[in-house]
């Protein structure tokens, strides 16, 4: 007796036609051909939704545990009973932008939505913890937390709004597409999980290449003037270096913060006007599949991310002035630009900063002012 | 029913190859979906971090773990292990990223 017949028992004897099943089989392929014809659409609805759910239920646990974290850490800090509730509130928030179809003076409208939100956030952050004793370096480095907790929920609530959509309208294209973006949802879950872990510790992300070379380069020359404020949340140095003037633009660290350096940029110019003769920045930039990460390359260009205000005022600015504008790139993917920072990059500053020395020496003589410029968040690099 | 090359003893048989057949691709999928859970937790832990001191008198290199409140340039007030002078931290950094992806 075979296997199958001592599992299903045997068939009974009705459907044994002339001692085999020949009859039976084939009925069921046809009937199964038929299966498929009709509801083959279906079932595969039934078995994306089923791999959406596991999905959903993974981004559901990264979303937990990023607003854990971020909550456990502002508990160690906050002397606020309402923390909970305000930060609730927070994550919840959100931003408007202004109307672009007449796109006349969008850039300032944007700067100054982005700047009330900014304020806003902080201020909020402030709220939670109520505490005086923690600096304001580390309440920057909260916020940047807490807009990373944020982010996970927004792709949450994304993910599970066309998920339950595929699901009330049985779309099986609706379903499709967001299978197909599943993976790169997951990973920038898991990029912005790792992000908030990172801001948490209060170290350094691969977006913070740029200012770390800046903070290298410097790290061995004299100092001549230092402004740490000189626009808000971003820091101004001045170098004497190959008997050249150099002045350095980056976020103001250690805390969690990117600045304004297009705004110190464009300050430096309005002063110095033509002395500055080169601009050189320096960013961590996205790399293509098959690029290796800490791959340097060289170009010209605002290297700034961001919404753009802050790149426009730079390449207005340079070109009022007929100023040449170099960039500096340290190629890595979205994921590695927001997770702690890994070795492969920190490593390649020194090879950066041999660029630097070489474009400054190149491009400029004896005398003339040169801005270098740092682009990125400062967590853990001051 | 009668499959070309191959011989069976009775009809039966070939519905056993069938539950065989099955078991085994379930038993696979259920071990791949697993494995990518699993990978999928382990990208959700947080990374090992490293701090790396540089004696700011002989150069001499140190990693440790990461402590909270360490920033690049911190001076530390850890004495050097070579020869007993300050210490300053040069790199923090993840030594393996567990995000990193194939190229």
């Amino acid at each position: 007796m075979g296997l199958a017949s001592l599992v299903f028992g045997g068939l009974p004897p009705a459907l044994q036609i002339g001692g085999d099943y020949n009859l039976l089989i084939q009925t069921l392929y046809i009937l199964l051909f038929f299966v498929l014809i009709f509801f083959g659409q279906r079932i595969q609805l039934q078995l994306i939704l089923m791999e959406l759910g596991n999905v959903i239920g993974h981004l559901d646990r990264m979303r937990r545990m990023g607003r854990e974290e971020a909550l456990k850490k502002l508990k160690h800090y906050s002397k606020n009973s309402q923390l909970e509730e305000i930060f609730n509130r927070v994550i919840e928030s959100f931003v408007i932008f202004p109307e672009s179809m007449d796109p006349s003076g969008i850039i300032r409208k944007l700067e100054h939505i982005m700047d009330i939100r900014e304020t806003r956030f902080i201020n909020d952050v402030k709220k939670m913890i109520n505490n005086d004793e923690v600096s304001e370096s580390m309440i920057k480095t909260m916020s940047n937390m807490v807009e990373a907790s944020m982010a996970l929920n927004m792709l949450y609530k994304i993910a599970l709004h066309y998920y339950l959509l595929a699901k009330k309208t049985n779309s099986y294209f609706i379903a499709a597409q967001l299978q197909m973006q599943a993976p790169l949802i997951i990973s920038f879950a898991r990029a912005y999980l790792q992000a908030v872990y990172a801001f948490r510790d209060g170290a350094p992300v691969g977006d913070g290449i740029g200012p770390l070379v800046v903070n290298k380069f410097m790290s061995d020359k004299k100092v001549v003037k230092k402004k740490e404020d000189y626009v808000k949340d971003t820091s101004l140095y001045e170098i004497d270096y190959m008997n050249r003037r150099v002045f350095i633009v980056k976020a103001k660290g250690p805390g969690g913060n990117v600045g304004k350096p297009g705004e110190a940029i464009k300050k430096v110019i309005t002063r110095m006007k033509k002395d500055i003769k080169l601009v050189i920045m320096i960013d961590a930039a996205l790399k293509l599949e098959g690029e290796k990460t800490g791959t340097i390359a060289e170009g010209v260009g605002a290297a700034i991310g961001g919404i753009g205000v802050e790149k426009f005022k730079i390449e207005e600015i340079v070109t009022k002035y007929n100023i040449p504008l170099y960039a500096i790139i340290i190629k890595m993917s979205l994921i590695e630009a927001i997770s702690i920072m890994s070795k492969k990059i920190a490593s390649v500053y020194d090879d950066v900063i041999k660029r630097v020395d070489r474009v400054i020496k190149e491009e400029t003589n004896e005398g003339d002012a040169v801005i270098v410029a740092g682009i990125g968040n400062t967590v853990g690099i001051p | 029913m009668n499959i070309p090359g191959v011989i069976l003893q009775n009809n039966m048989q070939w519905l056993d190859y069938l539950l065989i057949i099955s078991i085994v691709v379930a038993i696979f999928a259920f071990m791949l979906g697993n494995r990518g859970m699993r990978r999928a937790n382990q990208f959700s832990r947080p990374p090992e971090i490293h701090t790396e001191l540089v004696c700011s008198d002989c150069g001499f290199k140190e990693i440790r773990r990461f402590k909270e409140g360490d920033y690049i340039g911190l001076e530390t007030g850890e004495k050097c292990k070579k020869c007993g002078g300050p210490t300053f931290v040069n790199l923090i950094y993840t030594p393996t990223s567990p995000l990193e992806e194939k190229s």
